[in-house]
């Protein structure tokens, strides 16, 4: 186990060199720098920035300067918001992002577990088709259009929620809410699936013929083998909160990195969106190692392989 | 020779009892007709409808302003004077084309890709597929915004991005049709009955490998479509005047207290087509291999 | 009095091609503390049966008819699904013929065994697991304590077939049905297995269905038989009366196909024809088309299990005729 976590550890660096590169060459063959947009800057104000940061050198040699900057750590300054480097903003974002990314994936597995396992309880009945009918809405209604209109709802008309900001307990519900909606509706497809895949083999039948109970025989008997599909999803499901966090960030003004890393983008900041794509590059790569691990401690027969 | 020989024989013939058995359990699926009939009409209504309108979509009424649903408007305009209907069938017809486009590019990519690796076999097999793997784990999105930002707002760059994003799937789907077809006993025993192999090629292997992949396909437009409405709500995808669903929507929850409606239309639009596109591509995956049902 | 009592129980199969009558008024006794087998085809109901005193049927497609089936003083057929779980697993236990898929593969194994006992309210955590670790030293599992936090990949087939028998007698059951317990294991092992359930059914004085298609192990174990075939019983008696005077064509004919019945040498003797398409209703004698005594009766009239000799009953209409 802790050879192959390893290996998977080695491989990371190749990629993320790859991403380095696809993403450094791609922003800077693009027409238009991070300065050409300054409205009530002159041209030589201008190539002074320039100077700064370098952008008046040759692109390869702009790339080995970041490259050496990247191996001693450091992501580089800002382009737009000078006031501190790329780390620091990252520093500062990013526990925002992932405490919202975390309340979303409770959401998710909260609400899609509890729904897949009482769909698989009766198949093909109400108790069915009225979690996956709310399952299909989930995945159907974009975060985009759920936001507002959970806004739309439960601030303006109700009152009983904020409409944006990151401050108090109450203002989370709601973000939390539109980001984790989509994936809960996952959740629930993947283990009402896989719940009834468990239900029909035969040690089901063994664990009735004890003389357990439905709930007993659901709890303790099916759903651990049950959430293996839903645990493979975590990966991608990671990938997904983060780029839903955009958006979600975005309605909902929360000052996370998602937002933070839009903004980069069409501001043209080189520094930043590098190191954001970098950053969230790495998270990728580690969580999915993560949940490649656990799905192999999940299931005691690969354990002890 | 036995019956249940001969039975079998008739079998190997036959070959495309698949797709009527398919049909069969399709039809049956009532969502997945339901999904069906409403995306027709949703098709026909875009590429027809526009034609018979009055309004056309960039026609604008500044006196009017935005009006709530009237008789002359029947879903009501936007703050331009603009009519919602029309704006909501021309957006539909760009949203679905990029749906299209953007499946079909997923669709080579990953139909390529997926049959060389799974034909090469061995260590190029396993290496084009570690690389699926990892593309897999990255969240694209990251990189369609830098592309759609840095280059420019065109739609075929669009439907490109968002088509690079989706082949993945296509090609491990691709990729294990076409491995566990070369299992190649079966097309021996049916060259030993004295097909050939165009028959072969026709009866058996095309149809196992394009099941799986119509299915996916119909289940990729919506998620496409749902990137292009993400892209256009942060700006970044379809341009005005074109329109779009996503980029309606966009329009009305700036303005949802206000005018509601501008944000209900084109929301139920949207849902709507992605309701029937998703009910009608989990019915096709039921129907054609029963086994990964729902039960 | 009968520890059992089964009554004309019909349980059938509604699917969309059909309705499946897989079990069609089988009736018998069980005495406490008897060996009972029912032998028969794949299809023959005889599994169907067992799943049906229980509950096990699963119920969309299945459905229990008619019938009752008395123990304790109250219809298994009819209790409450409440009542049904308390007797699952305590009163009456069951073990199933694919040791290696009745396992849970998630659990450790002396979870599993602890469990009917924990379900049942019959003690502490603790005695419990101890007791636990008794069974699995009364099945002759070696290192009885350090195996319960093994897991069943980590057991043998024979192995864990012990292991169920073990979960299944620790609450000391009146009845253990046991479906084709052998079925999936080496032959070396089988007779350990049987030689087991033996020793374990005397020590505790427990009544034994045995459910089987091979002769060959209820010859050794069972007292009395039941020969069913497309869902009917067609004999019934005690297990050497059978062996010795088969009263039913069927039975004759299994016994004719037991490879130790040939010659070294001669072709082996299979029934011509297949077992009956349970959707079409069937008139006359089930086995008819492929017995060797039919005539034109058989096909016309339905046979009823009667007795043709003491604690000997058939179903064949000539044998009740006394012309075979």
């Amino acid at each position: 186990m802790a050879r192959f976590a390893l290996r998977r550890v080695l491989e990371f660096v190749p990629v993320l060199l790859v991403i380095v590169t696809v993403t450094f060459f791609l922003v800077r063959l693009a027409p238009g720098g991070p300065f050409d947009t300054e409205k009530a800057v002159s041209a030589e104000v201008r190539q002074k920035l320039e100077e700064t940061y370098h952008l008046d050198a040759p692109l390869a040699a702009q790339y080995v300067e970041y490259l050496t900057g990247l191996a001693h750590g450091d992501l580089g300054p800002s382009m737009k918001k000078p006031s501190r480097s790329v780390a620091e903003w990252i520093w500062l974002r990013f526990p925002v992002s992932l405490e919202l990314g975390v309340y979303a994936l409770l959401v998710a597995l909260g609400i899609g577990l509890v729904a897949g396992v009482v769909a698989s309880w009766r198949p093909n009945s109400w108790t069915d088709y009225l979690p996956m009918s709310l399952a299909m809405v989930g995945i159907c209604v974009p975060s985009f259009v759920l936001g507002p209109l959970l806004v739309l709802v439960f601030s303006l008309w109700l009152g009983w929620l904020p409409v944006s900001g990151w401050d108090a307990p109450a203002d989370k519900i709601l973000p939390a809410l539109t980001l984790g909606a989509a994936y809960a509706a996952y959740v629930a497809r993947l283990s009402r699936g896989g719940m009834l895949e468990v239900l029909s083999q035969d040690f089901i039948r063994t664990a009735r013929a004890k003389g357990a109970s439905e709930a007993r025989v659901l709890v303790r008997h099916a759903l651990r083998g049950s959430v293996q599909p839903v645990v493979a999803f975590l990966g991608p499901a990671a990938a997904g909160l983060l780029s839903g966090s955009f958006v979600v960030e975005t309605i909902f003004q929360v000052p996370g990195l998602g937002r933070e890393f839009v903004q980069a983008a069409f501001n043209r900041d080189y520094t930043m969106i590098l190191g954001t794509v970098l950053f969230f590059a790495t998270l990728i790569l580690l969580f999915n190692l993560i949940v490649d691990v656990g799905q192999a401690w999940l299931d005691p027969r690969a354990r002890y392989e | 020779m036995g019956e249940g020989t001969r039975q079998s024989a008739a079998m190997i013939e036959k070959g495309t009892s698949l797709w009527r058995d398919a049909w069969r359990r399709l039809v049956r699926n009532r969502l997945a007709v339901a999904g069906g009939v409403t995306l027709a009409v949703v098709v026909l209504a875009v590429v027809v409808v526009p034609c018979l309108l009055p309004y056309s979509y960039a026609e604008q009424d500044l006196d009017l302003g935005a009006s709530s649903p009237s008789a002359r408007h029947w879903l009501g305009t936007d703050q331009l004077g603009r009519d919602l209907l029309t704006r909501i069938f021309y957006g539909g017809r760009i949203s679905l084309m990029v749906g299209v486009a953007a499946t079909a590019v997923s669709l080579v990519v990953g139909v390529t890709y997926g049959a060389v690796a799974g034909y090469a076999g061995g260590r190029a097999d396993a290496v084009m597929m570690r690389l699926v793997d990892i593309l897999y784990a990255l969240p694209f999105t990251i990189f369609v915004i830098i592309l759609m930002v840095f280059f420019g707002r065109s739609i075929v760059l669009l439907f490109l991005a968002i088509g690079a994003v989706q082949w993945l799937t296509m090609a491990r789907i691709v990729r294990g049709q076409v491995l566990s077809l070369k299992e190649k006993e079966f097309i021996e025993a049916a060259l030993a009955m004295g097909l050939t192999r165009r028959r072969i090629l026709m009866r058996h292997l095309i149809p196992n490998v394009l099941g799986p992949v119509i299915v996916y396909a119909t289940l990729t437009i919506p998620q496409v479509m749902l990137m292009e409405a993400f892209l256009s709500f942060l700006g970044l995808g379809v341009q005005p005047p074109m329109s779009s669903w996503g980029l309606l929507v966009k329009e009305g929850v700036e303005t949802m207290e206000e005018y509601p409606w501008l944000l209900v239309f084109p929301s139920a639009a949207l849902s709507a087509t992605l309701f029937s596109l998703n009910f009608l591509g989990d019915g096709l995956r039921d129907a054609l291999d029963p086994r990964a049902s729902k039960d | 009095m009968a520890l059992l009592t089964v009554d004309n129980l019909t349980t059938r199969f509604h699917t969309r091609e059909g309705v499946v009558r897989a079990v069609e008024g089988v009736s018998f006794d069980l005495k406490a503390g008897e060996t009972l087998g029912i032998v028969g085809e794949s299809g023959s109901g005889k599994s169907v049966t067992a799943y049906s005193l229980l509950g096990l049927i699963p119920a969309p497609p299945g459905r229990v008819e008619s019938g009752s089936a008395r123990f304790d003083d109250r219809d298994l057929l009819a209790c409450t699904p409440r009542a049904l779980r308390a007797i699952r697993g305590r009163r009456i236990s069951m073990i199933f013929q694919d040791p290696m898929t009745a396992l849970n593969p998630y659990m450790r194994v002396g979870g599993q065994v602890m469990e009917p006992l924990l379900l049942h309210g019959a003690g502490s955590r603790r005695e419990a697991r101890g007791r636990a670790i008794e069974a699995l030293e009364a099945v002759g599992i070696r290192d009885a304590a350090g195996r319960m936090s093994d897991y069943p990949h980590q057991f043998s087939g024979g192995m864990r077939q012990r292991v169920l028998i073990a979960m299944a007698v620790i609450t000391n059951p009146a009845l253990l049905i046991a479906d084709e317990p052998t079925t999936a294991l080496d032959v070396t092992v089988q007779a350990q297995i049987l030689d087991l359930l033996k020793r374990m059914q005397e020590a505790a004085g427990m009544a034994v269905i045995l459910i089987t298609h091979d002769l060959g192990v209820v010859a050794g174990t069972c007292g009395r038989l039941l020969v069913m075939y497309a869902g009917k019983v067609v004999e019934s008696a005690a297990t050497d009366a059978v062996f010795a005077n088969p009263r039913h064509p069927y039975t004759e004919a299994l016994m004719a196909s037991l490879p130790s019945a040939h010659e070294r040498g001669e072709a082996l003797y299979t029934i011509p024809g297949m077992p009956p398409d349970l959707i079409q209703p069937l008139s006359g004698c089930p086995f008819a088309p492929r017995c060797p005594h039919a005539v034109e009766r058989c096909r016309q009239e339905t046979p009823a299990l009667e007795e043709v000799a003491t604690g000997h009953a058939s179903a064949c209409l000539r044998v009740q005729a006394d012309e075979l």
